[in-house]
């Protein structure tokens, strides 16, 4: 066991109905580290990320965040220690860019002035300036991915989860989003749990690669191991096809 | 913010209007009476013998529905006095057949009710026939249509089956009557003038029967039971209003069958209003002239256009009130939001007469009890949109909402009933709109509005007079719709879809 480890999971089962999410996963998050976790829809990545702030509870083992279980502990005061971004954005239909952002800061008692000045400040992190008032509805795809980010980045938590953040994105923004968040992550040093099933993005954003399987970890490995040893026919059928392609 | 001071603001005006319109500093008595033209005519003429004769006040709560709410409002207090007749009181009342001062007695035992002598007629059934038949017959009682087994009866559903109606009629006379079949009331006594029919069933004093001239059988063996007039008047009121013993006692006898009959037709048939009919009356018959001029029409109207606004208003804020945090509890919680959707549902299944009914033993009768069944009519949509809004929040927005920390009550005021708000204030207009119809119940209760105009319209069956309701209370729902509608586009959250 790694003793940096900042989330740990030990054993951790979770069942829904008669389906297997997770199946006996233990997994060390080393602080700082960007982990990439990959595999097909319905492999159980999903429900491994919603763990960690207790969206999901296991049914046996145990999650575990900075040597406290989450399942023991205040949900709603965990959460606000974690950056969450999801797939759709998630933004509130209802209220303006800069109102989305800050909404922590408003769950925190922030005075209003506050809240303007950080919500600028993330906006700019993630290359939105100008947007705050706008709605949802008025933004394109990538710029709702930025704002999504941007609300995570508000309270500068120590840990970010990101589930398939890119994923609805068309393939040019998609590209710069990925640039864009590599240097995000150079530079906030956070440590981060990134979930796709786009193994491209995994092996060029992930410090960490964790395999993912029915259930269970079928590799946990550098991309540069990963590339050079495959342990699983998804990401290995990946590979010859990039390689095949390349040769063309 | 600034929409909450202005509802308040309107609701506080609704209810001191309300309220002051009720309070009056000397003795007032309210006189009562139901729905039909009968009652209203016998509650006109004590209510005007009185403000005549006597120092005391009147408020009239001269249309309530039928002898269940009356008699209740009586016993509660209500009202003090109103007209009732010797049968009704056996059937409804006392649930046996008495003679007049065992009725007398009763009523005072179990009651603290006091029972007036009678005014003199007799309103009961009748069978009606035309004249130049009954007469080139030579009929003249019941017993005489024994003789004419060939006679085509035409009677009312109810008289064709009620054990004091036709079964017992041939029975008690030996009459047989084959080839009877059942006819609407008003369609009978066409079809006794042009001749399609010989006999029917009518009420003694029924004002129509002037108009077409019918002659009426004498009830020979005495079959059908007595409905003799009378007013009902509580002891407490008789203590603290000693002068009302002189008007009872100067009107009993005064009003027979002929006379009864009469004053009925002038209403519905020579048109005149009830307070006018019993005017002439006291006129004519004890030189009273009345003593406060009757409100013309367009300030009656006026009164009852801007009561049903406040009921209408007053409502409408309760439901939302009572509805919303309802509708969120049903959204919360499934087993018990399911139980609470059926509540609601139920409600909307009592009949009106029967709620009310209900209500007066608890809140009286007047404005507070209206306004309380108006509330139960009107949550059904508000808590149903409420429910459906909040259980259509999209996964993925509760899923962030949670997931970035806030807490189940943030996740409900900051983002549910926001995204759901279109669908609550749908409710609301809906509701605010189901409000001005069922308002006009508000009359049956003595709570005035407009369906003060379309009650009596339908009793007397004067068309010009439910119009003069009916019209107005369907502008005013026009009216709210699109007021709540342009409310709603108001206070609809930006960034949400129009809807």
């Amino acid at each position: 066991m790694n003793d940096a480890a900042l989330i740990r999971f030990e054993n951790v089962t979770k069942r829904f109905g008669t389906h297997v999410a997770l199946n006996d996963v233990t997994l060390d998050v080393t602080a700082g580290e960007l982990l990439v976790v990959i595999g097909r829809s319905g492999s159980g990545k999903t429900t491994l990320l919603r763990c960690v702030n207790g969206l999901v509870l296991a049914d046996a083992g145990r999650v575990s965040v900075g040597g406290t279980v989450v399942a023991a502990g205040d949900l709603t005061a965990l959460r606000r220690t974690i950056g969450y971004v999801i797939q759709s954005g998630g933004l509130f239909p209802h209220m303006t860019v800069a109102e989305n952002v800050s909404i922590i800061g408003r769950a925190n008692g922030e005075a209003p002035g506050r809240r303007k000045a950080r919500a600028a400040e993330v906006l700019a992190t993630v290359g939105l300036d100008g947007l705050h008032g706008r709605y949802a509805g008025e933004l394109s795809g990538g710029q709702r991915q930025r704002v999504g980010i941007a609300r995570a980045l508000y309270a500068d938590p120590p840990i970010m989860l990101l589930d398939e953040p890119f994923a609805a994105v068309d393939p040019i923004a998609r590209m710069d989003l990925q640039d864009e968040f590599a240097r995000l992550h150079r530079q906030l040093r956070k440590t981060m749990i990134f979930v796709t099933h786009d193994v491209e993005e995994a092996l060029y954003l992930g410090d960490r690669i964790v395999v993912f399987d029915d259930g269970r970890i079928v590799q946990v490995d550098t991309p540069k191991a990963l590339r050079e040893h495959p342990a699983s026919e998804y990401i290995a059928r990946f590979l010859r096809r990039r390689r095949a392609e390349g040769d063309a | 913010m600034k929409l909450g001071v202005i509802v308040v603001t309107i609701l506080a005006a609704a209810m001191l209007s309300i309220s002051a319109s009720a309070s009056s500093p000397i003795v007032t008595i309210v006189i009562g009476s139901k729905q039909d033209t009968e009652g209203q005519i016998l509650g006109e003429i004590l209510a005007q013998f009185v403000e005549a004769r006597t120092p005391y006040a009147v408020a009239r709560k001269t249309n309530l529905g039928g002898t269940l709410l009356v008699f209740a409002a009586l016993r509660s207090g209500a009202v003090d006095a109103y007209p009732e007749y010797t049968g009704t009181i056996d059937a409804a009342i006392l649930h046996r057949q008495l003679p007049f001062p065992a009725i007398r007695s009763e009523m005072q035992r179990k009651y603290r009710i006091y029972v007036s002598n009678e005014l003199g007629f007799n309103n009961t059934y009748v069978l009606a026939m035309r004249a130049t038949q009954a007469k080139r017959l030579g009929v003249r009682s019941i017993s005489d249509l024994t003789r004419y087994p060939g006679l085509r009866w035409g009677v009312t559903p109810e008289f064709m089956r009620r054990s004091d109606g036709l079964p017992g009629l041939e029975r008690a006379y030996g009459l047989r009557a084959p080839n009877a079949v059942d006819v609407e009331k008003s369609l009978a006594y066409q079809a006794l003038a042009r001749g399609r029919i010989d006999v029917t069933d009518a009420y003694s004093t029924d004002g129509q029967l002037l108009r077409y001239g019918f002659v009426t059988l004498r009830d020979d063996r005495h079959f059908f039971p007595q409905y003799r007039a009378l007013y009902l008047v509580r002891d407490d009121t008789l203590d603290a209003a000693p002068e009302l013993h002189g008007v009872l006692q100067t009107l009993a006898g005064t009003i027979d069958d002929r006379t009864m009959t009469r004053l009925n037709a002038e209403v519905d048939v020579d048109r005149r209003s009830p307070s006018d009919v019993a005017a002439s009356f006291l006129k004519q018959r004890f030189g009273v002239t009345r003593a406060r001029p009757a409100d013309t029409t367009a300030t009656q109207l006026e009164r009852a256009l801007v009561r049903h606004v406040e009921l209408t208003i007053v409502t409408v804020f309760f439901c939302t009130l009572i509805g919303v945090p309802l509708g969120v509890f049903a959204a919360r919680r499934a087993r018990a939001g399911h139980a609470v959707m059926k509540v609601v549902g139920t409600l909307q299944t009592i009949p009106s007469i029967a709620l009310l009914a209900l209500m007066i033993p608890l809140f009286g009768i007047g404005v507070l009890p209206a306004i309380v069944a108006l509330v139960l009519y009107g949550l059904l949509p508000i808590v149903a949109n409420t429910r459906a809004g909040l259980t259509q929040t999209p996964e993925d927005l509760l899923d962030a909402a949670r997931g970035i920390g806030l807490s189940p009550g943030q996740v409900l005021t900051w983002v549910q009933v926001p995204i759901a708000l279109p669908f609550i204030l749908a409710g609301v207009r809906t509701s605010a709109v189901i409000a001005v119809g069922t308002a006009t119940i508000a009359a049956l209760i003595g709570a005035g509005g407009l369906g003060d105009f379309i009650l009596t319209g339908l009793t007397l069956n004067d068309p010009n007079l439910l119009l003069l309701g009916a019209i107005p209370a369907a502008l005013l729902a026009i009216v709210v719709d699109e007021i709540v509608y342009r409310l709603e586009r108001f206070v609809r959250p930006r960034g949400l879809p129009p809807g």
